[in-house]
């Protein structure tokens, strides 16, 4: 268990599908958050196995098994825009089963997050999440993304004003 | 303004808190999900592909069917006309109408007649 990930996927990438489980056990709870954040919670972790599905027909592909969370993160990215775009909307967790957490509970009751979240785009919402959430640099949020710094710090400010105006409440939204 | 970023940004504490909540599948569970679902997509993208490669074979096999060109039936030898390989007798004569139509002629002189001119 002791494994790096460059190692786990050089085992992978010789049909070893234990050293891709162990991957996966590894990075499951990394990924979940950011589907979360993209998809809306009851989609996320339908579209993170979907990925790691992709991801393991894949591997063969990655030429440096050190970058593999930064891999797969982008297939999952991909996934999740395509999943956003073919109406599976971003929907909010009306009747599904939730766990409870006490300590973190209370931070995120204060606001209806996800429904915030629906206004703001899918890229924004992935870019503010690898920033807010994953407190990631922009050129590996760019790597990431398939984008450049640039337009990393472009979805950033617009997602932050947006953010602003539905906070501000209605006058600031203009209703 | 100041309140607004003060909002933002309480906004994103939150956001943290609220993604970073533990998954419903647990990470061992996902793993097991993961492997069985590539099984899965393994064994259907192999029936796929035969099937593909089933229906390419099938066009091909009519198509070839189709563009084999249809033996011609061989015209069958006339026999010659009987006549035609006929010797001809002194005073005969063979014309050919056309391929088909032999024309034969007898020439014979008339027979003299009686009280004619000496």
């Amino acid at each position: 268990m002791g494994e790096t990930d460059a190692g786990l996927v050089r085992l992978a990438q010789g049909g070893d599908s234990r050293a891709f489980s162990t991957l996966v056990e590894r990075h499951w709870s990394r990924l979940v958050p950011f589907a979360r954040s993209v998809v809306g919670d009851a989609d996320a972790e339908d579209a993170v196995q979907d990925a790691l599905v992709v991801a393991w027909s894949k591997l063969g592909g990655l030429t440096e098994p050190a970058a593999f969370r930064a891999w797969v993160l982008r297939i999952l990215g991909r996934l999740c825009f395509r999943r956003v775009r073919f109406g599976r909307r971003f929907r909010s967790l009306v009747g599904l089963p939730e766990p409870r957490d006490p300590a973190t509970e209370a931070a995120h009751e204060a606001f209806d997050v996800e429904r915030t979240l629906g206004r703001l785009a899918p890229r924004q919402r992935a870019v503010m999440h690898l920033t807010v959430v994953e407190g990631m640099s922009d050129s590996e949020i760019g790597t990431v993304m398939g984008i450049d710094a640039a337009s990393v710090r472009s979805h950033r400010r617009r997602a932050r004003e947006r953010l602003r105006q539905v906070l501000g409440g209605p006058a600031a939204e203009g209703r | 303004m100041e309140d607004e970023r003060d909002r933002v940004s309480e906004f994103e504490r939150a956001w943290k808190a609220w993604a970073e909540r533990p998954a419903r599948r647990s990470p061992q569970d996902a793993g097991r999900r993961v492997l069985e679902a590539a099984r899965q997509r393994r064994r259907r993208t192999r029936a796929v592909r035969t099937l593909l490669a089933t229906a390419a074979l099938l066009v091909i096999a009519v198509t070839l069917g189709i563009r084999r060109p249809r033996p011609v039936p061989e015209p069958t030898p006339r026999a010659a006309p009987p006549l035609a390989s006929a010797p001809l007798g002194a005073g005969q004569a063979l014309i050919w109408l056309d391929a088909e139509t032999p024309l034969y002629m007898t020439f014979e002189a008339p027979p003299a007649a009686p009280g004619g001119r000496p």
